[in-house]
């Protein structure tokens, strides 16, 4: 007869094996790091440039000109260019965030030379037709119209701009207008500038034929940065005060929640102890916040905390959509949970639980060659290697509920953070 | 190729096992046969609020996730109208962990009030989050109670009403447990560095003591065919005009499935499809443009969703859209469409079979329809379809008698 109540044992934190990253350059400069492996013929290419939301003087600039790689070449209409790609059953997609833009190829490992000829066509010949531009603004600003009715839009957009101003990318607001001044000349001058060897890397991952370099530095290796110094302007932020704002909106059932602040990424060194703090407070599905809003109340569907670096900032923020009737008492609630992780000591119990899920966590970003490869380029644009997550490793073993005090104080100071409420 | 070893215990659970040398981590799949379709009318979204249950704990384990993430892994659960299904990943040498709580949890669970209160509330917060607080949120509502008159197809997980949530009762819970969650209505399946050994070893020690359950014998009621066209009008505080229309099909393990899935792909398939082509880019009668096989066990639908273009009437663009039906139905795929959608449902079929969740899901869905096997026969089954086998399902389909469309419209327009 089992015994019902014996748990199995656990072994404790096991080493994991690093996956191996290969370092080449190409004839051209351009840095090519290989991870490979998998169990399917499958194949996967990222390419990336300083091309990202910090980079661009007004709001669409850069996620335009990075969305229009894919409508049309030189050699390809975007039909034709569509055709061409699903004919051999690729995936060919952008990738765009705050710092960086760029593309992703994914297919079979037997269309590999196909897939580094069709997006290197794609990244340096792009064409931007009117015709196209004008499609993909009227679909954007459709998808713009509707997406901003939704309080966590609205909220998100609010956030942004109350932590770094009005001017400053990463917090200029897209509106209506910013659709009307995004000009095809325009977007042609972006990309002359940013989409240029100079400024580029390539991440390759899975199973690459035995030519696989040269294929890459036959179809990229070729061309040549046309001169010009990529201008990445003052991109410092600006010094705010946090700001406490509602944006009532009408017929809606639940309110958005955002509460952050500015704060360190994850090239400072209080940064990995950081992220154990914000996961105790609400980055895992038994964290604070989470027992408090959604378990003991059900206030809400969902509740987290999170930090996020860019290359110039960092975010710390909290997030939630609740119940508009319980606003007023979810709010207080929010708060006091901060201030909890100021004034008592983290529980050996929950404080080991955060360690075991986190190193599950870290493990997880190994699973696999496609995983490794956004694992690794998460690490290699910040100016680390794979061991940043050793180290990251060490530190959540080794952190003390004394240290995760003084870390909650510095950084999570409720006179810093912006409230944003929209609904 | 996922090669797998297969056994099932004398109580019935089926367990299945890919062993992958090249994760250090193994991905466990418990699926249940049951989900919103195996519901009762007036006690609709019951299936997908007791997943949420199941996280509340057991009189041997208080807190689900506790013991999950002491393991290090991470884990979480859907429903969908035919299925419920838990999946977790631990590191290979934990995975006895993970086959421990969910046999813990197939045995018994704690059923209190107080746990029954607080998920009703959070569940009810997911309805509003995300169906009564998004534009175009009751979509799925309309068009299931449109299409279907009979089949429990006719309300979505999520349940026809918040109502029906507020009023369950913690008597119907535990029927609904002991009816539905057993080991012999259950498949579980593993992927990753855990051999079919290890796993065959730890299931038998934790899921032999259960016992196997009577099930709910109820038959679920068949949908009478559809004899004549239906229509529903609407009018909502949203951007744009959605045409949407959908036609009845045949169920997932099928072979009219596949054949639809190929067409819905020369449809509205990748960036190249026709839709993409002709109704969006050429004739500017759309902005977006999709048609897709719903996916469902029991006899399904293939779905149409289009948002109208500014300036176009709804009518003009639904007579276009019927053009382009027409034409499919007359002449078919070229061949070059043909070995465009063999190629990319080779690669759809690769690269969804790549990390150990995804594998060990796959396994227990495909046992479901019959034997976890026909995952890999997949790519030649479909190699055999022809272009005569498509236009003939397509002209099957795709009739007015079998249609229903919704017209629902911007306040705006």
């Amino acid at each position: 007869m089992i015994n019902h109540q014996a748990q199995p044992g656990l072994k404790p934190f096991a080493g994991y094996e690093i996956p191996e990253v290969e370092r080449l350059t190409l004839s051209n400069g351009v840095p090519l790091f290989i991870i490979e492996g998998g169990a399917q013929e499958v194949v996967r290419i990222e390419f990336i440039f300083n091309a990202g939301i910090v980079t661009e003087t007004k709001p669409l600039l850069a996620s335009a000109t990075n969305s229009m790689l894919l409508e049309g070449t030189l050699a390809h209409s975007a039909s034709e260019l569509n055709e061409i790609i699903d004919y051999h059953g690729a995936y060919i997609g952008t990738s765009f965030d705050s710092d960086h833009g760029g593309l992703v190829a994914v297919g079979l490992s037997r269309e590999f030379e196909k897939l580094v000829e069709l997006s290197s066509e794609m990244i340096f010949t792009s064409s931007f037709p009117d015709d196209e531009l004008s499609l993909y603004l009227t679909r954007r600003l459709e998808s713009f119209r509707i997406h901003s009715q939704k309080v966590s839009f609205i909220a998100r957009a609010a956030f942004q701009e109350a932590l770094f101003g009005k001017e400053h990318p990463y917090g200029k607001q897209i509106v209506e207008q910013s659709f009307a001044e995004i000009s095809s000349d325009g977007l042609k001058a972006f990309h002359a500038h940013h989409y240029t060897p100079a400024n580029m890397t390539i991440i390759v991952s899975g199973r690459l034929p035995e030519d696989g370099i040269h294929i890459l530095d036959k179809h990229i290796g070729g061309f040549r940065s046309n001169g010009g110094t990529v201008e990445t302007g003052d991109k410092k932020v600006p010094s705010l005060k946090p700001q406490t704002i509602h944006i009532k909106k009408s017929g809606t059932v639940q309110s958005a929640i955002k509460i952050g602040c500015r704060t360190i990424n994850k090239t400072h060194p209080d940064y990995h102890g950081l992220k154990v703090v914000s996961t105790i407070l609400g980055g895992y599905f038994g964290s604070r916040l989470m027992k408090s809003l959604r378990e003991e109340k059900g206030f809400v569907y969902g509740i987290s905390s999170g930090v996020t670096s860019m290359v110039n900032s960092g975010i710390f923020v909290i997030n939630c959509e609740v119940g508009s009737g319980y606003l007023d008492e979810a709010i207080p609630m929010i708060y006091n949970d901060i201030a909890l992780l100021k004034e008592t000591p983290v529980g050996s119990d929950e404080l080991n639980l955060v360690k075991n899920y986190l190193y599950g966590e870290i493990l997880r970003l190994f699973d696999g060659p496609f995983t490794t490869a956004e694992t690794f380029r998460s690490a290699h644009l910040f100016g680390n290697d794979l061991n940043y997550f050793k180290r990251m490793l060490t530190k959540v073993e080794n952190i003390t509920s004394d240290e995760i005090i003084h870390l909650a104080r510095t950084y999570l100071v409720k006179e810093e953070m912006s409230q944003i409420i929209a609904g | 190729m996922i090669d797998f070893e297969r056994f099932t215990l004398e109580n019935g659970l089926k367990v299945i096992v890919h062993h992958d040398k090249s994760t250090q981590l193994t991905a466990l799949n418990l699926l249940y046969n049951v989900g919103a379709r195996h519901e009762e009318e007036n006690l609709t979204g019951f299936a997908h609020l007791f997943e949420h249950l199941m996280f509340g704990g057991t009189p041997v384990i208080p807190a689900f996730d506790v013991p999950v993430m002491m393991a290090g892994g991470e884990n979480n659960a859907f429903t969908n109208n035919d299925i419920t299904n838990y999946y977790l990943s631990l590191p290979s040498s934990n995975i006895e962990t993970g086959i421990w709580l969910e046999a813990d949890r197939m045995r018994e669970l704690n059923f209190s009030e107080k746990n029954l209160l607080t998920q009703k509330s959070v569940v009810i917060e997911e309805f509003k989050q995300r169906y009564l607080n998004q534009p175009y949120g009751d979509l799925m509502f309309l068009i299931r109670d449109l299409a279907y008159k009979v089949h429990p197809y006719r309300w979505p997980t999520i349940g026809k009403d918040p109502k029906h949530i507020e009023d369950a009762q913690l008597d119907d819970v535990k029927e609904f447990f002991y009816s539905h969650y057993a080991p012999n209505n259950a498949i579980l399946s593993f992927s990753g560095s855990t051999t079919a050994e290890e796993a065959y070893k730890l299931v038998k020690k934790w899921f032999d003591p259960l016992p196997a359950r009577e099930l709910k014998n109820k038959s679920i009621p068949e949908e009478p065919e559809q004899k004549e066209p239906r229509f529903l009008e609407v009018t909502r505080d949203v951007p744009a005009n959605l045409l949407v229309k959908s036609w009845h099909m045949g169920g997932r393990a099928g072979k009219q499935f596949k054949e639809m899935d190929l067409i819905t792909d020369i449809l509205s398939g990748g960036e190249s499809g026709r839709f993409e082509n002709r109704l969006v880019r050429e004739k500017r009668v759309f902005s977006e443009a999709n048609i897709y096989v719903s996916g469902e066990m029991d006899p399904g639908l293939v779905l149409f969703q289009g948002r109208v273009a500014e300036g176009i009437k709804m009518e003009k663009a639904e007579e276009i859209l019927n053009d382009e039906l027409n034409h499919f139905l007359n002449d078919g795929p070229t061949p070059t469409e043909m070995q465009k959608i063999i190629n990319r449902f080779e690669s759809t079929h690769l690269l969804g079979n790549i990390n150990s969740g995804s594998i060990a899901m796959n396994l227990a869905l495909y046992e479901l329809m019959g034997d976890a096997g026909n995952l890999n026969r997949e790519p030649e089954l479909y190699r055999q379809i022809t272009p005569t086998d498509l236009i003939s399902t397509a002209r099957e389909v795709f009739t007015p008698e079998n249609c229903s469309t919704i017209l629902y419209r911007s306040d705006k327009r």
